[in-house]
């Protein structure tokens, strides 16, 4: 559906995006992650050409970002970082104006307009100004006019900067919901567990360069070596500290509570399963035996240095 | 929009110019949009209030003074009071229509949907059309009437035995209206220059004032007074429709006739204008416009 190919951009001397290939599905929610800086909003820009590439393309649905935009453009939602509305029409009037730009017939409009406010929840907002509402409702307002022509992939660039937790949680619904309905989604945020959560494939980039792509769950096991598991106990676990020292797999212990343990345990699943064999076996009244995944967060910061171009 | 056209011919982006001016454009929505912000009831700003007010105060005024002189004033003053008011009323309806989407950070909302800059270009400038015309109209009614009093010979009515050809009251206002569409079309071309609402006004009501005003004025002094006068052709050819064509001073530049080649020139213009409009809106939608557009964060690493 989306195919990113050796897409690059320079700016004279400076290299802002490197080469990137990538390609998504129609339903994949794709976060892309990096630090500021990293590269992440001029390569959403150029997807929607609003940015002349140095080298590459990017493919929409057969149709070239360089050669064909204006079909590109049919086909694309795209919500910037920073956006402004017009704040002197009604919410309703706003889409309308923007479904107009989108070629959809005066005899559709009214019923894509309700479509996309109950998607958005904004209905009873319908006939207010745009001036009147809240942030969190204005980026749903912006989110509702990137869907009012049913594109097939939208780019959202930081959709939640701004908002309060309730919104987020709102918007983070939403934005799973379009991918369920069939809609390719990217999405740059730095609130990685949020992305986390919905996200089915991200990719992390540093000084313009893609350092890791897929699952969350696919790339913290291909990166993280070694896994955290936590024990608890009915009682104290100084004994069972010292008792672990000495056994296999284990890089490094820590006691997180009088009761609790985290272990760095350099074994697979089966040397897992042996060890809470074994514990159980010599008489450890085990509670919790959990590990605890590398988390996006972790995968971020274990995939990237830090250095800014 | 971009891209692509990077690769079309001058003749294809022009034709794609005149194209946009249909109403098949879908930019046209634009005017509707306009026209909703300016009459949506309860939405009346302080701004546009003061605006209507102003509008009256002129126009009680000329009211006024064609009600004290009407037996006086001579059709070629009357018309270049029009053409001095429009070049005053145009700069500021049309200074923010790009501007101010710069300001607010709109402009990429429009540039990403499937439209092409001329089809942007072309409803930029037609959205001013609204106020062009309410405003042109509430002058014209006294104007016309004036002239058509003058040109028919009432004497009885006005006391006042000079006689113009309708003709010549046509052609004057056909002046006025070419001479309006070039200053509405260097406004947008202004607007679309220019970052802040108030940097495109200062710049469209400047640029008007020095190429009509000063530069003048400095030929003048210097004793050039023929190139003075060609600087203030849109003023000086209104002398077309009653005679010769007269430079400020009264000194005669020009024969009659010149009307014939002074509308297609201006209108000429009008479309070189919205050519570079569009050509803007172009480097904007490719991102090539102004610094180097540092995208989030860079800056911050700089």
């Amino acid at each position: 559906m989306l195919e990113v190919k050796g897409l690059g951009k320079d700016y004279g001397g400076f290299t802002a995006v490197k080469t990137l290939d990538f390609n998504l599905e129609p339903g994949e929610i794709f976060g892309f992650i990096g630090s500021n800086g990293a590269g992440k909003t001029t390569t959403i820009k150029m997807i929607a050409s609003l940015l002349e590439p140095t080298r590459g393309t990017a493919v929409l649905d057969g149709f070239d970002v360089r050669t064909q935009s204006i079909e590109v453009r049919r086909r694309l939602g795209y919500m910037p970082d920073f956006f402004g509305l017009y704040e002197d029409i009604k919410v309703w009037e706003y889409l309308d104006f923007f479904a107009s730009l989108y070629s959809v017939s005066a005899r559709e409009r009214p019923g894509v307009i309700d479509t996309v406010l109950e998607l958005t929840d904004l209905s009873v907002k319908k006939d207010s100004f745009v001036s009147e509402l809240s942030r969190g409702m204005q980026q749903r307002l912006c989110l509702a006019k990137c869907l009012v022509h049913d594109p097939q992939l939208l780019l959202l660039d930081e959709p939640a900067s701004g908002l309060d937790p309730r919104a987020r949680s709102e918007l983070k619904g939403l934005i799973a919901e379009l991918g369920a309905m069939g809609k390719t989604v990217i999405v740059s945020s730095h609130i990685l567990p949020e992305l986390a959560d919905f996200c089915t494939s991200v990719g992390i980039i540093e000084q313009g360069e893609l350092k890791a792509m897929g699952p969350v769950a696919e790339i913290s096991q291909a990166i993280v070596e070694e896994h955290v598991i936590e024990i608890r106990l009915l009682e104290s676990v100084d004994e069972l500290a010292e008792f672990l020292k000495e056994k296999p797999h284990i890089k490094g212990l820590e006691k997180t509570g009088p009761k609790t343990l985290q272990i760095e345990f350099e074994g697979g699943e089966a040397q897992q399963a042996e060890l809470l064999k074994y514990l159980i076996d010599t008489g450890y009244p085990v509670i919790e035996f959990i590990e605890r995944t590398a988390n996006l967060e972790d995968v971020f910061l274990k995939v990237t240095t830090g250095a800014v171009q | 929009m971009s891209m692509e056209t990077t690769r079309m011919t001058t003749s294809d982006k022009l034709k794609e110019l005149f194209a946009a001016l249909s109403t098949t454009n879908p930019m046209m929505a634009e005017v509707k949009r306009v026209n909703r912000k300016l009459f949506n009831v309860g939405n009346w700003k302080a701004g546009m209030t003061a605006g209507v007010i102003l509008v009256g105060i002129i126009y009680l005024f000329f009211l006024g003074m064609i009600a004290r002189f009407y037996d006086a004033i001579e059709a070629k003053w009357m018309l270049f009071a029009l053409m001095a008011i429009m070049f005053i009323v145009i700069p500021v309806n049309l200074n923010g229509v790009i501007s101010t989407e710069h300001e607010k950070r709109s402009f990429e909302m429009l540039l990403v949907a499937p439209l092409t800059p001329s089809q942007i270009a072309a409803a930029k400038l037609l959205r001013g059309a609204g106020a062009f015309l309410l405003t042109v109209g509430l002058l014209l009614v006294p104007a016309i009437w004036l002239l058509i009093v003058q040109a028919i010979k009432v004497t009885s009515m006005t006391g006042y035995n000079q006689v113009h050809p309708v003709f010549g009251l046509i052609s004057g206002l056909c002046v006025v209206v070419s001479a309006s569409v070039l200053s509405a079309s260097v406004s947008v071309y202004i607007s679309s220059r220019t970052r802040t609402i108030a940097a495109s006004m200062a710049s469209a009501l400047g640029l008007h004032f020095v190429a009509l005003v000063l530069v003048p004025v400095i030929l003048g002094i210097s004793g050039m007074k023929q190139v003075a006068s060609i600087v203030t052709f849109p003023f000086t050819t209104l002398g077309i429709a009653f005679g010769d064509v007269t430079d400020l001073s009264g000194t005669v530049v020009g024969p009659y006739s010149v009307w014939l080649v002074s509308i297609p020139f201006w209108l000429g213009l009008a479309v070189v204008f919205m050519y570079m409009t569009a050509e803007q809106i172009r480097r904007s939608a490719r991102g090539e416009t102004g610094r180097r557009r540092l995208t989030k964060g860079e800056g911050e690493n700089a």
